[in-house]
């Protein structure tokens, strides 16, 4: 668990020796990938080997639904059915990042989950998949006697973490949401504007479909010199780029700016819905979430506030932009005290350079700052007088995350100005196993 | 006579003359939220501050209600002083910009938290849940003015009202407010001009039965797609039959693009003040600088408008590129209570130049007087319209409706 106040008032991660660098760079890869349940099954899958005479496991086949069962409420009651078995300590449980839910057990247990599946099963009956079971061979469950089938399980387990492995490769690939925010002008495209019409369309399409395959992560991790990145949280949001492709792949969303911050509200609400279900474990380790202060003082947010453990409050940061803060000040404040005694941590998302001289961040009362990268940072290097100095100085630098960093040569220059907290492609590729030069 | 309706003042009622029989260690707090000043008094914050009495739920099984006129009244046996104080301090500090709570707290006068110990008191608190029960329903929040049976706009309805936003139909809105300059020996005279969409009245015509604003980015949009429309309603900068300087709301979107200088063409003479809203100059700040030295290269300037006593402190150390301010007037305001005490607005003031802010939606003497003290020259809104000059709608003078140049 990271302990974030803890990093605020420190003096940050050491900085490694050289010949530690590259253990530690795998130390953190693998600590990501060991917050994830793919992970966490690889894992377990190596460590019983010598126990395996004992075990069996089970592997739903989730994923091969009809996508109408796929949906979160259905794949939580589905893991719901193991829930006693955990509790008794008699299974382990991993729920795939695809919707696969893997069910490890001993031998004598096997009684007990057949019946657990023939509860899960009984959710399912009208999808198709439940009906090919002709040949003998079951499509939505394969049983695995772990004293044959050992080698077997282990490869499966290695491919799910292959998998998502290449799914969080996949997520830097791809272009980040909030680079498209504030973006007044479009892309070069030839491409419709967005009217009312079409966003109510896109909308009314959006709350029919399950967006848990939209939604990406980035980590927010402090950096220190050349060493790996330690990841503290994650931001969690929706691909605007995808997410276009998918619906309305002829329309510029991003063409009016509050057509789109409508779109946005309406997507932040969802990520709120999402997380709570609790369907992405990988989050358990802290995260941040974009949203409106109408949104904080909405009943979304307070279901939001009742489905989260009180001591996971602490890890959760949320952005909410300075526009927002400002178009009405008051009604911050309000939700300011009402997050923060909730426990929550607060970030000032989308400051630039333009803007950070007019962020006081004590008054606003933030914990954080996210500034986007631009160019014109590197004009303050060197330069105790510039205005972004006096202004990073007077936000306190270790609360400022330097965010959209796309390569090296921008954390450097983060680095430069006494920054310590990155975000951006830049920083996914570090945590992917590049080595800081 | 008994409501047909379960409300939260029967349950209070119930409640209250059950506790008739064992009132040993009971209290009763009742939170005061009707008489919050009108910016808080919202229903969200309502739901809120009744989560805050979550802990004393849990633990000590309080009964919380939560009343039609927003009051919060929480009762229960045996709980302990620290931990029922502590939820009366949280509130305190969510409602920390209304004067209300600054006024005495915990003493006699306090208005914000009224505390019944049972054991001695049982008679006013039952007294008090009566009158509750009795007027229920009569004294429900109409928050912010907006009567709760328009619905809310959607997209898909904003697009059919702005494919009704035409010159013909928005013409007929287009009116404008002056605002006077009060000089050192008490002379008024009018400063300049606010030509405006009485936004109001065209969304009744528009979309009857709609909450056209409710929807802060579809409302955002329609101001911006209402610009145009403006501009092009606008025959001349004739008021009380002089010519005023004039002052515009308008979008960033709308200096940046063609539709400002096309108009500013059309009166080569006229310097105009463009007023801007935070949310939009806030929503791309390069954008908005890039507006203010297009309208000061061209001899215009630019407003800041609709800032609230804390909106102006926390802009009061920003170096924006504007010429004015535009305070808006409420009673909460002049009331000298805004929590910390940098957030009062006189420091604000001070640090930006009294002599670049405005005081709009000034409604009474009280407020001139309050501005004047404060070293404010320049008042707008209906006292000002009343008293000092008089309010004229462009429409209804048809005489300088004539084209111009």
């Amino acid at each position: 668990m990271i302990n974030l106040p803890g990093f605020f008032s420190g003096e940050g991660p050491e900085k490694p020796e050289p010949e530690k660098e590259k253990t530690d760079e795998a130390a953190g890869e693998r600590k990501l990938m060991m917050q994830l349940q793919e992970g966490l099954l690889l894992d377990y899958a190596q460590r019983f080997e010598k126990f395996r005479k004992q075990r069996q496991a089970l592997h739903l086949h989730l994923s091969r639904l009809q996508p109408q069962n796929q949906r979160e409420p259905l794949l939580r009651a589905a893991a719901a059915a193991f829930e006693q078995l955990i509790l008794d300590n008699r299974a382990q449980v991993f729920t795939l990042f695809r919707g696969d839910i893997i069910v490890v057990f001993a031998s004598k247990n096997r009684d007990e989950v057949e019946a657990a599946l023939i509860r899960v099963r009984f959710r399912f009956t009208d999808d198709p998949l439940l009906d090919e079971t002709g040949n003998g061979h079951d499509p939505f469950a394969t049983w695995y006697v772990l004293a044959n089938d050992y080698p077997a399980f282990l490869r499966l387990a290695q491919q799910a973490y292959a998998e998502q492995e290449d799914r969080r490769r996949a997520d830097i690939e791809r272009e980040h949401a909030p680079e498209l925010r504030n973006q007044r002008h479009g892309p070069k495209r030839r491409l419709q504007p967005l009217s009312p019409g079409t966003l109510g369309k896109l909308e009314d399409a959006l709350s029919r479909t399950d967006p848990s395959n939209l939604i990406r992560h980035q980590s927010i991790s402090a950096i220190v010199g050349r060493s790996h990145p330690q990841h503290m949280f994650s931001e969690v949001f929706v691909s605007i780029s995808d997410l276009r492709d998918i619906f309305v792949p002829d329309v510029d969303i991003v063409s009016d700016a509050w057509l789109f911050q409508h779109l946005t509200e309406t997507l932040d609400r969802r990520v709120l819905a999402l997380v709570v279900a609790g369907h992405d474990r990988s989050l358990s380790g802290g995260f941040s979430v974009n949203l409106n202060v109408r949104t904080v003082l909405s009943e979304d947010f307070l279901n939001f506030d009742d489905g989260i453990a009180g001591s996971l409050r602490g890890t959760i940061v949320l952005e909410i932009q300075l526009f927002d803060i400002l178009a009405n000040v008051g009604a911050f404040l309000f939700a300011r005290d009402f997050a923060r005694e909730r426990g929550y941590r607060i970030c000032v998302d989308g400051i630039t350079s333009e803007t950070l001289p007019l962020v006081d961040r004590v008054k606003i009362g933030a914990d954080l700052v996210k500034l986007m990268w631009a160019p014109d940072l590197a004009n303050a290097r060197d330069d105790e007088d510039h205005p972004i100095s006096t202004a990073l100085a007077r936000c306190g630098r270790k609360r400022v995350v330097l965010a959209r960093v796309d390569n090296e040569e921008q954390i450097r220059i983060g680095q430069d100005l006494g920054l310590l907290m990155f975000q951006g492609r830049g920083v996914e590729r570090l945590i992917q196993g590049g080595a800081m030069r | 006579m008994q409501s047909e309706f379960v409300t939260p003042e029967s349950l209070l009622l119930d409640t209250a003359e059950r506790l008739g029989r064992v009132r040993a260690g009971r209290i009763a707090l009742r939170i005061h939220l009707s008489r919050l000043s009108q910016t808080h008094r919202d229903p969200a914050y309502v739901r809120i501050a009744a989560r805050m009495f979550d802990g004393l739920i849990a633990g000590y099984r309080c009964q919380v209600f939560a009343l039609s006129n927003g009051d919060i009244v929480a009762t229960g046996k045996d709980m302990p002083f620290g931990d029922v104080d502590a939820v009366v301090y949280k509130l305190r500090t969510l409602f920390d910009s209304d004067p209300l709570v600054h006024h005495d707290p915990y003493g006699p006068e306090d208005g914000f938290c009224t505390w019944h110990d049972l054991e001695t008191d049982y008679d006013a608190f039952l007294a008090a849940t009566r009158n509750d029960a009795a007027t229920a329903g009569a004294s429900a929040w109409h928050p912010r003015g907006q009567r709760p049976q328009n619905h809310a706009v959607t997209p898909q309805d904003m697009e059919r009202i702005v494919g009704g936003l035409t010159d013909t139909t928005v013409r007929p809105f287009i009116t404008a407010q002056a605002a006077v300059t009060i000089t050192p020996i008490g002379e008024s005279t009018l400063s300049f001009q606010e030509i405006f969409v009485s936004v109001a009245d065209l969304a009744k015509r528009l979309a009857p039965g709609s909450d056209l604003s409710g929807n802060r980015w579809l409302f955002q949009y329609f101001c911006e797609m209402l610009d145009t429309r403006l501009l092009a309603g606008i025959q001349n900068l004739t008021l009380y039959g002089r010519e005023l300087p004039a002052n515009l709301n308008l979008n960033v979107s709308t200096v940046l693009g063609h539709g400002f200088i096309d108009f500013a063409r059309r009166f080569p003479d006229a310097r105009f003040c463009i007023e801007f809203q935070t949310i939009d100059i806030f929503a791309d700040l390069s954008a908005f600088a890039k507006a203010c030295d297009l309208l000061h290269a061209s001899g215009h300037r630019a407003l800041i408008d609709g800032l609230t006593p804390l909106g102006l402190w926390m802009l009061a150390d920003a170096n924006l590129p504007v010429d004015s301010f535009k305070l808006m007037w409420s009673p909460d305001v002049g009331a000298g209570h805004h929590g910390a005490a940098d957030r009062d607005p006189s420091t604000a003031i001070r640090a930006l130049g009294p002599e670049r802010i405005i005081l709009a939606r000034c409604d009474s003497y009280t407020a001139i007087e309050w501005g004047l003290r404060q070293g404010i020259k320049t008042f707008q809104g209906h006292f000002v319209d009343a008293t000092l000059i008089g309010r004229i709608e462009l429409k209804a003078r048809p005489q300088d409706a004539g084209e111009r140049p």
